[in-house]
């Protein structure tokens, strides 16, 4: 008898796709521009009950269904909530930027539900081939998002940098994997496998090729730092919200299948694979930190510190089992709100000034107070000043980091998070002091291609979804640091993983 | 040399040789006419392993779709004859060392690792992997038989989250190309139906008086 | 049973010229998507080896997906190629340069 209780979740997801579908197929079209309400709220309504589902399923003991394709663990549940909370907030996002632009926000919704379900599977699978199918589910819908503008060369070209990449990238992970089931005698479950690579007298060769291969292709989804060259170029043309979900929830899947095939499949390589990791950990920061100071555009500063903080989720990626878990899952759940908030304010000011420039973003502190106010809760968090939220989930995992006796990359985290600060203050000092002189107004810069967004500008000011979202990310990035007790016990309660099967 | 053998060899150097026309080939019609050559040699490469339903697949799938729609967008992008400016000697020393250095370390790792692992596989006394001796069982079944039976039955949820995925893919690729500009005249059908011809006809008439 | 590791040579070899035909080559899009294609027919080489040589089933439906999703990229990156080029006119690789830091 098979159970189907543990993926009741994505099954959910899958009908409210079909549904948005025939919505969409069946709407009127007499407004263009109005197109998509009835989407946004069909998708939002599967992703909550998706939600309740993961919060249903996480108090139940770790099993293995499909055959032992899908391992349904408290760990991988925590990663499935962040992915659908992530994709949540990104659908609230959308409407508004697209009805400004003149794009129906239909298909939009239909891939970020198609990559929520990805991602979702990506990060309980437990098989290889159920592994590669939702990575490809993921990246493929990660293209379409990046290409979703297609009156847009920036977008465009973006989507294509991102296709060609991505796809090579995704490659060398198949073709990891391909030698991962050669190497583990004919077996496609991740248990198997890496009971089959202990069994090896020495470490064979092929199995550092095929640990390479792999994690080239998760390092590039994540954009760690050898492999970030893709990031900023993609966050900067894509469309806002598709950026967002990029560094949020596509980065929580691949971090969830980082890690089991870190823990479970290489357990093998173990010291050497995780300082392999550690290295991409002490890159990411540096580079991500080191790089973000000197830019000039607000979604490629954003790019650069999400590569920023995806060094310190690897490092608490690296560490031995029980202890980085709970820290990986803590700052990854409040890397989520910061983040979407810092972008849902970007959406926001691009919106209404109609550029990402943070030169232009001078003086808007005294028209639009409460904007760039939530704006600089979200920056503070992430550069992780004290009452925020992010700082405790940075200090936790320091702290973990620093009993996992990992001294000199928990000495470089910390001292790039403090360089951090500066250009996350940058902005915050432009916004609040600067007087607004000499800007390009957004007639002057919109491009041709743009001549609708310029023209819905005029009309609209505050656009409701978009402020209810951007009070939802700063009120939870402000208070949750009050409840930050229990949720760090609760976190510790569920680390987790299914590794005893075989 | 036996039969198989040669044919071997033939079919791997002809996939080889084509497989670097397709990057080197200056005209883009070539380079997709050099992929439909190395895909028809990989079919036959896999009549030779014995999965003959795969050879087939790959000519179907591989030949007749992707390649034809690689063809279909060369021929409808009109993209002029590439020139070789690029150099290539810029890139040989660097190029040519890792890609040296990685065709060794996977000669080695053929000569050293994968034999172990095709032995462990011989000796059924060895009992760190368990896996079932599958020949024994589907002496009878051809190959797409048995493929059937697992990707229907144990394996549907793959068959199913595929089938998603290419949904997904056709929405995509109509929604980016599909044009909706005022320019392109397109038949909309219930207005038509919807029309009352009296009333036109009456509507025109009245315009002329 | 050793026989068949040639065929992982040739699949080895046919990845690698995957590789050099995106990284190295620099001509058009077109070209590196069918490189890509090309990595992909070598992956499913590979599994299709590993399957035949270990007697185990799942690698060939793995190879079966691999198929699918290899149609799949392609339809979504010449649908993307076709509309950059609707709006570029060229398709060129080194042209690529609107955004740079």
């Amino acid at each position: 008898m098979l159970q189907f209780a543990p993926i009741v979740p994505e099954a959910i997801l899958t009908i409210s796709l079909i549904c948005v579908c025939f919505a969409d197929l069946f709407q009127t079209k007499k407004v263009f521009y109005k197109k998509g309400w009835e989407t946004i709220w069909i998708a939002a309504l599967g992703l909550l009950l998706s939600i309740i589902a993961l919060v249903w399923r996480l108090p139940q003991p770790p099993s293995l269904i499909l055959g032992g394709a899908f391992a349904e663990d408290s760990l991988g549940i925590a990663f499935r909530l962040i992915i659908a909370m992530g994709s949540f907030i990104c659908i609230f996002l959308c409407l508004d930027y697209f009805q400004m632009g003149g794009t129906p926000a239909a298909e939009f919704t239909i891939f970020v539900l198609a990559s929520t379900i990805g991602g979702m599977l990506l990060s309980g699978s437990n098989d290889l081939v159920l592994a590669f199918v939702a990575f490809e589910c993921l990246s493929l819908n990660s293209y379409l998002l990046a290409g979703y503008t297609r009156k847009d060369l920036r977008s465009q070209e973006s989507a294509a940098k991102y296709l060609i990449l991505g796809s090579a990238s995704s490659c060398a992970l198949a073709y990891g994997f391909s030698w991962l089931y050669g190497l583990g005698g004919g077996s496609t479950s991740f248990q198997e496998i890496g009971f089959a690579l202990n069994q090896y007298p020495s470490v064979p060769f092929a199995t550092w090729i095929a640990f390479l291969l792999v994690f080239f292709g998760i390092g590039f989804k994540l954009s760690a730092a050898p492999f970030h060259q893709w990031a900023p170029d993609v966050y900067e043309g894509s469309p806002t919200p598709s950026a967002a979900f990029l560094s949020v929830s596509s980065k929580a899947a691949g971090l969830a299948i980082a890690a089991r095939l870190l823990w479970v499949v290489f357990s093998s390589l173990q010291p050497q694979a995780g300082q392999i990791v550690q290295l991409l950990a002490i890159l990411s920061m540096l580079v991500g930190n080191l790089i973000a100071a000197s830019q000039s555009h607000m979604k490629r500063m954003l790019a650069y510190s999400s590569i920023g903080q995806i060094g310190y989720l690897l490092l608490a990626l690296s560490l031995e089992h029980g202890q980085g878990q709970s820290s990986l899952m803590l700052y990854l759940g409040t890397y989520v709100f910061m983040n979407m908030g810092a972008f849902a304010c970007t959406i926001l000011l691009s919106l209404q000034i109609g550029t990402d420039s943070i030169r232009s973003y001078a003086g808007l502190f005294q028209t639009k107070p409460w904007i760039c106010g939530c704006l600089s809760l979200c920056l503070l968090s992430l550069a992780g000043l004290p009452p925020l939220v992010g700082f405790f989930g940075k200090t936790y995992l320091f702290w973990a980091a620093w009993q996992g006796q990992l001294y000199i990359p928990t000495i470089i985290g910390v001292f790039t998070s403090a360089l951090s600060l500066y250009y996350y203050l940058r902005v915050i000092r432009i916004m609040f002091t600067r007087e607004a002189k000499g800007t390009l107004s957004w007639q002057q810069i919109a491009l041709p291609a743009h001549k609708e967004i310029s023209f819905s500008l005029e009309k609209k000011d505050t656009p409701p979804l978009l402020t209810l979202t951007l009070v939802l990310c700063a009120s939870t990035v402000s208070l949750f640091s009050f409840v930050i007790g229990p949720l760090t016990s609760i976190v510790n309660d569920l680390s987790f993983f299914y590794n005893d099967g075989f | 040399m036996t039969i198989e053998t040669v044919l071997f060899s033939l079919f791997s150097s002809i996939a080889l040789i084509s497989g670097l026309m397709v990057i080197r080939a200056k005209n883009p019609i070539h380079s997709v006419l050099f992929l439909i050559l190395v895909f028809c040699n990989v079919s036959g490469l896999l009549v030779l392993l014995g999965v003959e339903f795969f050879a087939m697949i790959f000519l179907v799938v591989y030949v007749g779709a992707i390649a034809v729609l690689f063809l279909f967008v060369v021929m409808m992008l009109n993209i002029q004859i590439a020139e070789m400016q690029e150099n290539v000697l810029r890139y040989l020393p660097v190029g040519g060392m890792v890609g040296l250095i990685f065709l060794l370390e996977i000669f080695l790792v053929i000569e050293n690792d994968l034999i172990p692992v095709f032995q462990l596989t011989d000796s059924t006394a060895h009992s760190a992997l368990n896996f079932e001796m599958f020949v024994n069982k589907i002496q009878s079944i051809p190959n797409i038989e048995a493929i059937g039976q697992i990707l229907y039955t144990h394996s549907f949820y793959f068959f199913i989250l595929a089938s998603l995925i290419l949904l997904v893919a056709m929405i995509g690729a109509i929604v980016l190309t599909m044009h909706k500009t005022t320019l392109v005249k397109r038949q909309e059908v219930f207005k038509q139906n919807a029309i009352d011809f009296a009333k036109t006809i009456h509507k025109i008439r009245s315009a002329q008086e | 049973m050793i026989q068949e590791v040639k065929y992982l040579t040739v699949s080895m070899i046919l990845f690698l010229l995957g590789i050099w035909g995106i990284f190295l080559n620099r001509k058009n899009i077109i070209i590196m998507l069918m490189s890509i294609e090309l990595m992909l027919l070598a992956v499913n080489l590979n599994l299709l080896v590993f399957s035949v040589c270990l007697d185990d089933m799942m690698g060939q439906i793995f190879a079966l997906l691999v198929l699918t999703v290899a149609a799949a990229e392609s339809a979504i990156g010449l649908a993307i190629l076709v509309v950059y080029y609707r709006i570029r006119g060229t398709i060129a690789v080194e042209f690529i340069h609107l955004m740079k830091g």
